[in-house]
């Protein structure tokens, strides 16, 4: 039987597979020794960097999200106003899961639109899940599909020995979805993203959060021309730009 | 292959067109590292001393370093090796000197994850071509097309026909009209600026190179490198400068340096600028700037997306004012903010170093004040103080090489000799080079960076030997200096570097290796022609004293800068004439340059 919790790290080196630290949330106790200390400034420093780190908790454990909802898994959001275009997440998630520096491989990716905007595409862990619906293999016991949906962190995963390499959640993605999901050289699909939250937490801009996902993947997943158009009119307000200003 | 490099390069002849790919010289790597360094010998051996900018025997060397596209803070610089189109010694103006011009963006990492660590262009297509370049599928494509389109415009074209994930460095009409302080762009805000490196590509005929790659960069000492990285992250992050950095980015010394008295005023006379509140940072933060662009692995994010929301510039969106935007500013006595912002908008739209723009407006300004000019000069330009639409008008004029354009899209030196010694006074240059928007009369010893910089009259070079040579190995391993100035020390380069690579460097060989390549570079200026009497400033310096705000009364003088280069030249182990002397060369292994 195919054992989710061991396949969850596809192309992941053996150093990068070791069981993640369980993070301690600071509790009131913790609190009341800071400032025991006196200075405010040392109270609050273990709060802010295990805030920093508490997004890894939020996925895994399925705690209460930032925003207070009950949340089952996620999905990892980019904000356009905030992104500064400069790939740290693309690294981040292609050094830790393919282990080398070769953004190509991310599973985020940040394309650039004029006058300059950085859309980030990132799979959406959208409700309604086109991407299995379109998988032909036959469910197995626990009703998996070849690309199916992780049972705890509630994230796509993809079971690379039982795909058939067929492209079907692929053609699924790029018609409906953002076309993230792609195929990799050989042939199985990438761009599934497994919510480890690397990029979330190397953002220097805070562009990336974790949210709840939708039931409906169909707004929040939108491919990036469309999101570029919306960005471009929120943020400037439509498309005027230099070209026609100096003609 | 150790890591950081790729260990090949791209080899394109654009006469024959014809492209190869030749295996990286790991040994010279090793001695010159990358960028700067490798791209100074690379045009030592492959041109002959004495040749023209305009030869298509030149090369133009795009070299990417070692660190480029590694996972360590601010990687993403491209170094643009080649002959300079703005630099030239006293005795022969019709040769020029080395041009390293840097520039950030995300198109070098694409390079290397293309699987080259240079691309070395030489040759002249018959018309406009471009290279288009993935992994190994190496195309040259006609570009008649994209020929005459201004950068923003070729950017939006490129995207539709290439593709969105390709990076592509290209040049504006100042380029292909062969002004002498064209810039290479990228991603249209990105500027490689000050060598006059448009030029070059423009007389090569090649509008744009596109890049993609799939492939990873090797890194060799993973612990040792994880170690480093962590270091560096934690020197720049927290650095007490970070912040301010992030938020402003250069912009953010406009008006300090205005109050220092070191801001480029009237064409370098004063230091101050009583309306330098206008022309402010925090302005721009409040009314122009929507969010932050950043380069390739960079937490600072120094430059801003802008948009202009307001008056008749109303809908132009540009990069946001910085520091050096005063030379568009305050050194041409603009008072009008949005109208600044339309005119470094349009320079950077055109291809154009907004730099030597605004230097050689504001010279223009102060002749046209003294009536050695008249508008009839200026195509009827009425080029008064802080006209902004005069300036737009000249800007076109310039970038399409019409009337008058053809003249000032050359240099300060060659408007000199037309408009007749009296200007030379204010002619603001070192070795033909355009000063940038430091005044350095109110800045200890700043005036070394103008004097010694291998490119001329150049800000970034460095003000004592130990940043100068800290800043020529920045730019030899493809990482931006801002880090540096911020807080990220050269040890801990040094250590990403040895990680990087599989080096084994101390402190003091990689001081050496600075040392090594800021010596070749003289000695290519040395033997093109340059000697110590290029070591000049400009009579305006030392003749007239700031009379206005903190730094009034200050003046630099000669038989101070005559020391001073003394000290230099015996530090550096040259000779009094600015020759690097034979027992340095032989000490740092550029033997084969002939003292």
């Amino acid at each position: 039987m195919f054992d989710p919790n061991k396949k969850l790290h596809n192309d992941v080196p053996a150093e990068e597979t070791a069981p993640e630290k369980k993070l301690r949330t600071p509790n009131r106790r913790d609190f009341l020794k800071g400032m025991a200390v006196g200075a405010g400034a040392v109270a609050l420093a273990p709060l802010v960097t295990e805030q920093a780190k508490a997004v890894d908790i939020d996925v895994f454990a399925m705690k209460p999200s930032v925003r207070g909802e009950k949340v089952v898994g996620g999905r990892i959001s980019h904000d356009p106003r905030k992104c500064a275009g400069c790939r740290i997440c693309e690294v981040a998630c292609a050094l830790k899961n393919h282990g080398e520096v070769n953004p190509f491989k991310s599973r985020i990716r940040i394309y650039t639109y004029q006058p300059t905007v950085f859309i980030g595409i990132v799979c959406q862990q959208c409700g309604d899940r086109p991407c299995i619906s379109a998988c032909p293999v036959d469910p197995d016991k626990e009703g998996r599909k070849a690309i199916f949906e992780h049972p705890e962190t509630k994230a796509l995963t993809v079971d690379t020995e039982r795909c058939e390499k067929c492209g079907e959640c692929v053609e699924a993605c790029n018609t409906e979805r953002n076309g993230n999901l792609r195929l990799k050289e050989d042939e199985t699909p990438d761009g599934f993203c497994l919510l480890c939250g690397e990029c979330v937490k190397k953002c220097p801009q805070n562009a990336l959060a974790v949210f709840p996902r939708t039931t409906d993947g169909k707004y929040a997943s939108r491919n990036a021309d469309v999101m570029a158009k919306e960005a471009i009119e929120t943020i400037y307000g439509g498309y005027k730009t230099i070209t026609d200003n100096l003609k | 292959m150790p890591g950081g490099y790729v260990g090949k390069i791209l080899e394109v002849d654009l006469t024959a067109k014809k492209t190869k790919t030749v295996p990286m010289d790991m040994e010279e790597a090793q001695l010159f590292i990358g960028g700067r360094g490798l791209g100074a010998k690379w045009l030592w051996d492959r041109t002959k001393p004495g040749s023209s900018y305009l030869d298509p025997d030149t090369p133009i060397c795009f070299i990417s370093g070692p660190l480029n596209g590694l996972p360590a803070p601010s990687t993403g610089r491209l170094t643009i090796v080649t002959r300079s189109a703005s630099t030239f010694p006293k005795s022969n103006p019709n040769t020029t000197g080395i041009s390293h011009s840097s520039v950030g963006g995300r198109w070098t990492p694409e390079l290397k994850f293309a699987g080259y660590d240079a691309l070395i262009v030489t040759g002249a297509a018959s018309g406009p071509v471009g290279i288009v370049i993935e992994n190994e599928k190496v195309k040259i494509v006609p570009a008649e097309k994209y020929w005459g389109m201004r950068n923003y415009e070729l950017q939006v074209a490129l995207d539709k026909d290439i593709g969105q994930l390709y990076k592509s460095v290209y040049i504006g009409p100042a380029g292909e009209n062969l002004v002498r302080y064209a810039n290479i762009m990228t991603e249209v805000h990105h500027a490689a600026g000050r060598g006059g490196t448009g030029a070059v590509m423009g007389s090569k005929k090649l509008k744009f190179v596109a890049v993609r790659g799939t492939n990873a960069i090797g890194i060799h000492d993973m612990k040792a490198w994880k170690k480093a990285d962590k270091q560096a992250w934690t020197e720049l992050l927290s650095s007490s400068g970070f912040e301010q950095w992030r938020k402003y980015g250069t912009a953010m010394v406009l008006t300090a340096s205005s109050d220092w008295g070191s801001e480029a005023v009237y064409n370098f006379k004063e230091g101050t600028y009583e309306h330098a509140d206008l022309l402010s940072a925090e302005r721009a933060y409040r009314n122009l700037w929507v969010g932050d662009s950043g380069c390739y692995m960079c937490p600072i994010a120094c430059l801003n997306r802008g948009m202009i929301r307001t008056g008749r510039f109303s809908g132009m969106t540009h990069d946001g004012p910085e520091y050096e935007g005063a030379m568009m500013g305050a050194n041409c006595g603009v008072k009008d903010f949005y109208g600044w912002m339309a005119n470094t908008a349009a320079s950077d739209d055109y291809g154009i170093c907004f730099i030597s723009m605004g230097n050689i407006i504001g010279f223009c300004m102060e002749a046209y004040e003294k009536g050695i000019i008249k508008a009839s000069d200026l195509d009827g330009i009425e080029l008064k103080w802080g006209d902004v639409d005069a300036m737009l008008a000249i800007q076109k004029k310039v970038a399409y090489g019409e009337g008058c354009g053809k003249l000032l899209g050359r240099n300060l030196r060659a408007l000199v000799k037309v408009w007749g010694k009296e200007c030379e006074h204010f002619a603001i240059e070192t070795k033909g080079q355009a000063w940038a928007a430091w005044n350095t009369r109110s800045l200890k010893n700043y005036e070394t960076t103008y004097l010694t910089a291998s490119r001329g009259g150049d800000h970034l070079t460095g003000s004592d030997i130990k940043t100068q040579n800290a800043r020529a190995m920045n730019d030899s391993l493809g990482i931006c200096l801002f880090p540096q100035i911020v807080g990220l020390k050269p040890e801990t380069i040094k250590d990403l570097l040895n990680a990087a690579a599989g080096y084994h460097l101390t402190m003091d060989d990689y001081m050496k290796t600075a040392d090594r390549i800021y010596t070749l570079e003289r000695s290519f200026n040395m033997a093109n022609g340059f000697a110590r009497a290029d070591d000049t400033v400009p009579p305006r310096m030392y003749k007239e004293a700031l009379s206005k705000g903190a730094a009034k009364g200050k003046i630099l003088k000669l038989d101070e800068i005559e020391k001073l280069l003394d000290k230099y030249y015996a530090d550096r182990g040259w000779d009094n004439k600015g020759n690097p002397t034979k027992a340095r060369l032989e000490e740092l292994g550029l033997n084969f340059v002939q003292a």
